[in-house]
């Protein structure tokens, strides 16, 4: 019951919208999101002892991995569109295009939510394509040559990736059935992987690796990234960015684990190759790019990296960090986007080296933007700070020293990366050009402010059911057959 | 027995195999954008008949259900959408454009066709003919439907070849998993008609703002 009010409500809200002035249109959908959130957080305290809910048996239902990530989903959602409001604001958009872009986002959100819920592979695999085409127009929104350019390269490039992890999908199936399996979840292809013929699993796996890395951005199928990061809505980018370090990490390593019977497929190592190819690429992209988006864009892919490399590994204390990872990112990526919205709106300016002295100009953005610039670049107290310290002390304990010490030094150079960035934004003289500093709406910056409170408690403590969650979340991956 | 069993299904299903990819190839050189349209249902109409025949042959009821739901959306529905959404000026007959000499072109198809073979060449120990034709073919239409988006610079070739890539993973799929859950099959359905939409309006706007649907000129974003 409460999985199909998860589903059900952003449809909802999105058919409401219709019918309101865009103004709210927005607020209804924030509340409906805050209610998704709630609603995702009754799932999750029902399994915090393990376990599964369903509500169709072998196609829709929760376990705890699942129901965690859909907190951190929903929880991103409602945060993004009370940040829209406050954006579209000073947006001269006329209002019917406002309006559509929250029944867009109700629908985006909707797949989202949607790639979490279900347990049939192929319905996963639906939605995480509609991720994609309900959010083309979120990207195009601002119908800029530049815009829509963004949106075409962003739909074609990761449609093009879905459609050939479709043929991977469906040669896992026949791989699965050939070993016996009746149904087509993660359970079921880990229940009959040892006896699935290993090629087609094999062939089957990398396809899909390929499609999904095609629609996560993973180095070096990262082509679309930049532009489209550039030019969609602050929002949309960081809901994007949950995308592509929560959703799609959930989803291969899922099938990673499942495959883990089947031996010959080797999909750890694949997974491990790719983390860390992208890891690095993305760090160093960091040090060289001219866009503050661009910056914390590939900073997502750089930790959808991190998430895969840890995660491919068998010791049951990666897996924990790695899951840990995604809880941390997904939490504080969003609030470094609002921020750098706010940077947005106060300077005019996308290049970071036309932005100076935003201390000078506004401590409050400047304060807020360099904080969570160190927050999302992983520095103490916050969040991500312990996320990473558990990482590397996952790989002190085990035998791939040499993959975290790569990790390590990766982090390394992303940090550096982004404080040099952050810190020639925030020193120098102001731009006297860049005009009188606009307004900033409630709503972004109670938006914020929302974002910022898990930041900064989970930097401190973790609760004991939050606890007690991820370590059930992280025994979905690591039991005999996930 | 079935009305249509024996030797001779495998190979009409050979021949329509062969006219499937004959299709990829003219979607990789056509040089018209209604020319691109037409030959996308013709491969459409092949890879109805493909999953027929495997109907027919071993009276798979589940394969009769995807024959019927290929035949209403992509034989029909999809190329009536692309006529009604996409400007006319787009479907206009002019000469397309593409990055690389049509007869290079071709040859790469060639290639990657070969790689198409001997990719899939470890999947078929102990399989039926069916998945020895359709699987290599299948999954060629896939590589070669992929090279095409590189090479076109028009919105609507590469959205056609886009539809071709899901157009092969079925001519595999069906052969391979005949027992694919019908809602994935509808599902993919379901996709595509999206797919069409969805960009079919952006490309639309993307010729009111730019004049032309050349995306493969837009460059105004860049690194630097």
């Amino acid at each position: 019951m409460l999985i199909w009010m998860v589903l059900l409500l952003p449809i909802i809200a999105a058919s409401v919208c219709e019918f309101l002035p865009w103004r709210i249109a927005g607020y209804v959908s924030f509340l409906f999101g805050c209610a998704a959130f709630a609603v995702a957080s009754c799932v999750a305290m029902g399994l915090l002892h393990g376990g599964t809910a369903t509500a169709i048996d072998h196609w829709v239902g929760a376990d705890p991995l699942s129901s965690l990530v859909l907190m951190l989903e929903t929880f991103a959602g409602a945060i993004a569109l009370l940040f829209s409001v406050g954006m579209l604001e000073s947006d001269e958009a006329p209002d019917s295009a406002k309006r559509r872009y929250f029944i867009w986002f109700n629908l985006f959100l909707f797949a989202g939510i949607s790639v979490l819920l279900m347990r049939e592979i192929a319905l996963i695999w639906l939605a995480l394509t509609l991720t994609t085409l309900f959010s083309v127009f979120l990207v195009s929104f601002d119908r800029t040559p530049a815009a829509l350019e963004a949106a075409w390269k962003y739909a074609m490039l990761t449609i093009l990736g879905a459609a050939i992890a479709l043929l991977g999908i469906l040669l896992l199936y026949w791989g699965a059935t050939r070993g016996g399996a009746v149904h087509f979840t993660f359970s079921a292809v880990g229940a009959v992987a040892a006896d699935a013929p290993v090629p087609i699993m094999s062939l089957g796996f990398v396809l899909v690796l390929i499609g999904f890395a095609t629609k996560a951005a993973l180095v070096p199928f990262h082509a679309w990234l930049p532009d489209t990061y550039s030019r969609a809505p602050f929002a949309v980018c960081a809901m994007l960015s949950i995308l592509e370090s929560a959703l799609i990490p959930y989803v291969l390593l899922r099938l990673h684990f499942s495959l883990l019977g089947a031996h010959g497929v080797h999909s750890g190592a694949w997974l491990m190759v790719i983390g860390l190819v992208s890891a690095g690429g993305a760090a160093f992209l960091m040090l060289q790019t001219h866009e503050y988006k661009r910056l914390f864009a590939y900073s997502t892919i750089e930790n959808a990296g991190i998430i895969l490399t840890v995660g491919s590994l068998s010791a049951a204390a990666a897996h924990t960090a790695a899951i840990w990872q995604i809880m941390t990112h997904a939490l504080t990526k969003p609030l470094v986007f609002y921020c750098a919205g706010l940077v947005f709106v106060l300077t005019g300016e996308r290049r970071i080296a036309n932005v100076h002295g935003l201390f000078s100009r506004s401590a409050l953005v400047g304060g807020l933007m360099m904080l969570s610039g160190v927050a999302v670049a992983g520095a103490p107290p916050f969040a991500l700070f312990l996320s990473e310290l558990g990482i590397l002390k996952a790989g002190l304990a085990s035998h791939h020293i040499w993959v975290f010490a790569l990790l390590g030094g990766f982090m390394i150079v992303s940090f550096c990366a982004i404080t040099y960035h952050l810190f020639g934004m925030m020193t120098g003289a102001p731009d006297a050009a860049q005009g009188v500093p606009r307004r900033m709406a409630p709503a972004s910056l109670a938006a914020v402010a929302l974002a910022a409170v898990p930041v900064v408690v989970f930097g401190g403590f973790i609760p004991a059911t939050l606890q007690q969650l991820l370590s059930h979340a992280a025994a979905v991956l690591s039991g005999p057959h996930p | 027995m079935h009305w249509m069993d024996g030797p001779w299904a495998a190979e009409v299903n050979s021949l329509v195999a062969g006219i499937f990819l004959l299709c990829s190839f003219g979607l990789l050189a056509a040089s018209q954008a209604i020319g691109c349209i037409k030959i996308y249902r013709i491969q459409s109409i092949f890879l109805v008949l493909g999953a027929a025949i495997m109907a027919a042959s071993t009276g798979n009821s589940n394969l009769w259900i995807v024959v019927a739901i290929g035949l209403i959306t992509k034989v029909l529905l999809i190329p009536f959408l692309i006529r009604r959404i996409v400007r006319r000026e787009m479907i206009a007959r002019r000469e397309l454009q593409q990055v690389r000499s049509v007869p290079v072109s071709l040859l790469i198809g060639l290639i990657l066709c070969g790689v198409g073979y001997f990719v899939t060449a470890p999947l078929l120990a102990h399989t039926s003919t069916f998945i020895q034709d359709d699987l290599p073919i299948g999954f060629s239409a896939v590589l070669i439907a992929v090279y095409t988006i590189t090479v076109r610079r028009e919105a609507l070739p590469q959205l056609l070849s886009l539809l071709a890539i899901e157009n092969g993973a079925f001519f595999a799929g069906d052969a391979i998993a005949p027992n694919f859950p019908l809602i994935g099959e509808l599902a993919a359905c379901f996709d595509v008609a999206m797919i069409v939409l969805v960009l079919g309006v952006l490309s639309t706007q993307i010729h009111r703002v730019s004049g032309s649907t050349q995306v493969g000129s837009l460059s105004e974003l860049k690194e630097i």
